[in-house]
């Protein structure tokens, strides 16, 4: 396959994109879309930048796949409440999908998946986390202005596989390992969630929830891009 | 230490160099910036070759008067996958089976086994792994010798690589590799639980990239052994005598004498119990011909 180099413009407006060096999604600080690279071009992602629910200024914006998901399931799973973690048992409204999901037989239902895009240090484990708990517990996203965003490591491609791993998340032990679960996409997003540095942590600016900030792989590249950013404006 | 890539600038034409993984580049002469097109599939790249394929080169890893039969520098190809696991694995770590005596109604005491220490274990994996697969692996040339790390890549130019030697075809197709190295990763993974109760897992590789690296090997026939070295360092990867030569040289040597002694006593038979001269002639050639064959 030939291999060419792309100038890391942006198609809309041609501001220069500013990125990571191992970023797959690219987003434009000026207008604010984002894109990634397939078939050796750029192809557009919808883009949504979340306004924060809770007080402080955002130091970060960090993107999240939501994916549209058919979810079907053939066979009928006895629900174990006592299996399911408490970020499930906490929302009603969930806990009723899951039930429709998996107390019918051949039910189809549809849930929408939080997937964050950037890419985690082993101090934080990806599926067990945010990931989960927005799917749970989706946050309500009031769209503001475009925010300068980077760190978009995995592509929709990538995100797709993701979203068993986050299912097999809402349980403790193995109830659901013995099932197939059919998956398909139906319509897919980046929602940029702000975070608030506090300390070696950082909180979403929408629930709150707290991840270690040496948790974001290229936390300290992003930092120097938000600077030259900052600088240069 | 990471490979690097190099490319020239669509801009300027200066040479912009990208480290092996990065998907993002900068020239460093005009500061252009530029995103490299391929993220799936397989990128190709070529390594230049540092040492010369001449007699001279190959001798020296040789016995004194050596007689070298051919020399041949080709590029072999390297594949290497690397690939972000997630997903589940669910097990029983097994316990200890511990025996104590317990007292029936009648007082007499019975053995009682029970399981100590069984322990459910259900692991949420996120690990990045790499593989690197040798495809030549019918031609002994000592590939897994190489040493990969500190490579200065190329993207892959044949009209370039065929000036210093030939290029290797992939025996079988890109799917084939893939699928091999993910399997193998997941294998590599899943080793330290083989021995676990009820073992199940769910493991999905993302972000899986394959490169294909086309490296330079020095290959020389001898009289009696091959000898394959590393066409960047000049390292031998393989010195192999060739058992099947000396074996030839061993079953030529009675040859010439079971030749000799069947035609020495059917020439005499064929004079002195008066056979015709023509058959003694024709069973005597044939007997060569026999001979020689098997000789060879």
């Amino acid at each position: 396959m030939e291999i060419k180099l792309l100038p890391l413009e942006c198609p809309n407006c041609g501001e220069r994109i500013n990125s990571c060096d191992r970023d797959n999604l690219f987003f434009c600080t000026n207008c604010g879309k984002g894109y990634e690279v397939a078939k050796g071009g750029w192809k557009e992602i919808k883009v949504y930048y979340a306004r924060p629910a809770l007080r402080g200024k955002p130091s970060y914006y960090l993107p999240f796949w939501v994916i549209r998901t058919r979810v079907s399931l053939e066979k009928i799973i006895r629900i174990d409440t006592s299996q399911l973690t408490k970020e499930v048992l906490n929302n009603p409204d969930f806990l009723s999908t899951l039930r429709m999901l998996f107390e019918k037989k051949n039910s189809t239902v549809t849930m929408d998946f939080f997937l964050p895009s950037f890419g985690t240090t082993n101090r934080y484990l990806l599926m067990d986390n945010l990931g989960m708990i927005f799917t749970a517990s989706p946050p309500k996203i009031t769209p503001t202005s475009p925010q300068p965003m980077f760190g978009g490591k995995y592509r929709f491609i990538d995100a797709v596989k993701l979203i068993e791993s986050v299912l097999f998340s809402i349980e403790k032990e193995n109830m659901l390992f013995n099932y197939e679960f059919k998956i398909d996409p139906l319509k897919k997003m980046i929602i940029g969630i702000p975070f608030m540095r506090k300390g070696s942590f950082l909180v979403d600016g929408l629930k709150g929830k707290k991840i270690f900030y040496d948790a974001v792989e290229e936390i300290e590249e992003i930092e120097q891009l938000k600077r030259r950013i900052r600088w240069q404006r | 230490m990471a490979n690097t890539i190099g490319f020239s600038c669509p801009n300027c034409g200066g040479e912009i160099s990208v480290r092996e993984g990065v998907r993002v580049a900068a020239c460093s002469y005009c500061g252009s910036k530029f995103v490299l097109s391929t993220l799936f599939g397989a990128e190709r790249y070529f390594v230049e070759p540092k040492i010369t394929p001449t007699k001279n080169t190959i001798l020296k890893y040789l016995k004194e008067n050596s007689t070298i039969l051919d020399i041949d520098l080709f590029f072999a190809p390297v594949i290497v996958v690397n690939s972000e696991i997630f997903g589940w694995i669910y097990a029983y770590k097994k316990g200890k089976i511990v025996t104590h005596y317990e007292q029936d109604s009648q007082y007499k005491s019975k053995p009682v086994s029970t399981v100590k220490g069984r322990e459910l274990i259900k692991k949420s994996i996120n690990v990045m792994k790499n593989i690197t697969i040798f495809p030549e692996e019918n031609i002994p040339l000592g590939l897994e010798r190489l040493d990969l790390q500190d490579l200065n890549l190329k993207p892959y130019d044949d009209e370039k690589m065929h000036k210093y030697g030939s290029v290797l075809d992939l025996p079988e197709n890109i799917d084939f590799y893939l699928n091999l190295a993910i399997k193998k990763m997941k294998d590599k993974m899943l080793e330290d639980y083989r021995n676990f109760d009820e073992l199940k897992y769910r493991l999905n590789p993302v972000s899986t990239h394959m490169r294909i690296y086309y490296y330079p090997v020095i290959l020389s026939r001898y009289k009696g052994g091959t000898i394959s070295i590393d066409g960047i360092n000049g390292n031998i990867l393989l010195n192999k005598e060739d058992t099947q030569f000396s074996l030839r040289q061993r079953k030529r040597i009675p040859v010439p004498l079971f030749t000799f002694i069947l035609t020495t006593i059917l020439s005499l038979s064929s004079v002195f119990l008066n056979w015709k001269i023509s058959t003694g002639i024709f069973i005597v050639f044939f007997l060569m011909l026999l001979t020689k064959n098997y000789g060879d």
